[in-house]
């Protein structure tokens, strides 16, 4: 983790409430997922089969599967709350719940 | 009220997204997870991928009296619960919203390696747009949808 990253942490669990983090992580990852849905195309045509992780609308990590990915942040002590991550289906499969 | 959902363009037609976050016992690490709007689904149930991402334990938890394994995305799952659930949304107006389930299911591949269940994802079922006494409401033609309270009079 930048040292940016750790010192904007840090100043947010010192002077938000638990409700003001909560509140800005929903919306912070919900424009992180607006992005990628924004480039579903683009992103799932470069990455097939990957998982991907989108922060401040930007990917920051593309990696072979979502343990590898999540293993990869732990290791930097980055705060994934606001951090949208996707694993991108193959081609040829789709999902009908 | 209203929340806002995401309509959004997937294996070519258009599905309906939304952003919630879970707070209950053995979820240790709570955060902004996608949830699929699922009214085929009688409850919301977080997939595998969610459940790496929050860390829930799942030798933690229960298994439900009814409904054990569950068919999803033509896998079988076992069911687990996580008992008093709180969700949280956004409204419209950007404010925080909390609604509380009595459980949330929890869904763990019965066999097979859960990485390959890693891109399905979690969903927001009838028990929340029931017990949250939404409507839902979703129009293809302008790709708005959205789940609305409507005022108590």
């Amino acid at each position: 983790m930048s040292k940016a990253s750790y010192l904007t942490n840090v100043l947010k669990y010192l002077t938000m409430t638990e409700e003001e983090i909560l509140l800005k992580d929903l919306k912070d990852y919900e424009k992180n997922a607006e992005w990628f849905n924004g480039k579903y195309a683009e992103i799932t045509k470069k990455y097939e089969g990957k998982t991907v992780a989108v922060k401040d609308q930007r990917i920051v990590a593309v990696k072979a599967t979502l343990d590898e990915t999540l293993k990869e942040f732990e290791l930097k002590k980055e705060d994934i709350s606001s951090i949208y991550i996707a694993t991108i289906p193959e081609k040829a499969i789709a999902f009908i719940l | 009220m209203k929340i806002p959902l995401r309509v959004h363009k997937q294996f070519d037609e258009l599905m309906i997204s939304t952003t919630a976050t879970i707070k209950a016992l053995h979820v240790r690490r709570p955060l902004p997870l996608e949830f699929l709007v699922d009214t085929g689904s009688p409850w919301m149930a977080l997939a595998p991928r969610d459940v790496k991402k929050t860390n829930i334990p799942i030798q933690a938890l229960k298994k439900p009296t009814k409904y054990v394994t569950i068919l999803f995305a033509g896998a079988k799952f076992w069911r687990y619960l996580l008992t008093n659930a709180s969700v949280y949304v956004v409204d419209e107006l950007s404010k925080m919203v909390k609604i509380d389930l009595p459980m949330v299911s929890v869904l763990w591949p019965t066999k097979g390696n859960p990485e390959e269940f890693d891109s399905i994802p979690s969903v927001l079922g009838c028990d929340f747009i029931t017990i949250g006494e939404f409507d839902l409401h979703f129009c293809p033609s302008t790709a708005t949808a959205f789940l609305e309270k409507p005022e108590k009079q």
